[in-house]
């Protein structure tokens, strides 16, 4: 029923979302699926700019989901957006894999799967996609949520969990080292 | 706009870049199973413990055999003198 009103209607309006997060916190699990129609490309993008990695993109939207699921009594609509929540969800597992994945990589390195990256042709090499995921961890974050996501400092300060004044500075960083590495590329 | 956008959107070079940077989402269900996983972490591609030249097969093959001589041959030794 959400689905097909979401389909036809464009973007939901306020009265519909907090009808669809009441069904969901009730257990309805078509609340949840018209949730994932919803949400499941933007944090996909979020997560691949982020890691480079489409396998664990799909892995850590599908866990979010799944917290999302088990935790659905927690969430409350007067602290902050559903939007913000799962992107919070989101950033966190993914910290969570990434830093196991790098204790795994320092263990035992012939067993960590290649990111699309390395297996581009070195011609493809220097790109924003390179750029960006040469970027610190904390500045790769805020420059993604805050141009392909749309969303807030406040927003972002909650997602990444840093001051909201943080948020500014690390952006400005983001964009320095950014101007740098594709004003480099462009010279050459 | 957001102000941050508006901040990213002045810096023009990064701007244009940002918006090549396009991401094709694959379609995949809400939830996977565990061996669908583990499937997937095995049959991925993986980095050479090697390497990548210098190889030849004569070479690979001193690797491949030369433990195995180096056994053997300890292995005679040991029962030739004892």
């Amino acid at each position: 029923m959400y689905i097909r009103e979401l389909k036809s209607g464009g973007p939901m309006n306020l009265y519909k979302a907090s009808e669809v997060i009441n069904h969901f916190q009730k257990g309805d699990l078509t609340a949840l699926e018209t949730i994932y129609q919803m949400y499941k490309d933007p944090l996909y993008r979020f997560i691949y700019r982020y890691t480079n990695h489409e396998q664990l993109s799909i892995d850590i939207v599908q866990d979010t989901f799944e917290k999302l699921q088990k935790n659905r009594h927690r969430y409350d609509a007067n602290k902050g957006a559903l939007k913000t929540y799962l992107y919070q969800i989101a950033f966190n597992t993914m910290r969570t894999k990434l830093k196991r994945r790098s204790r795994f990589n320092r263990l035992l390195p012939f067993l960590v799967e290649q990111t699309s990256e390395k297996i581009c042709s070195p011609e493809d090499r220097i790109t924003i996609q390179t750029a960006i995921l040469a970027l610190p961890e904390e500045l790769r974050a805020v420059i993604i949520l805050a141009y392909y996501h749309d969303l807030t400092q406040r927003e972002i300060a909650k997602i990444v969990d840093i001051p909201i004044g943080t948020v500014k500075s690390r952006l400005f960083r983001a964009l320095q080292k950014l101007k740098k590495e594709l004003g480099g590329q462009m010279d050459g | 706009m957001d102000e941050l956008k508006k901040i990213i959107e002045s810096e023009q070079v990064v701007k244009e870049n940002l918006d090549k940077y396009t991401v094709y989402v694959p379609n995949f269900s809400i939830k996977k199973s565990k061996m669908e996983r583990l499937a997937n972490w095995a049959f991925s591609a993986t980095t050479t413990p090697f390497p990548d030249k210098g190889y030849t097969i004569k070479g690979m093959n001193i690797i491949l055999y030369l433990p195995i001589i180096l056994v053997t041959i300890m292995f005679l030794s040991f029962s030739i003198m004892s």
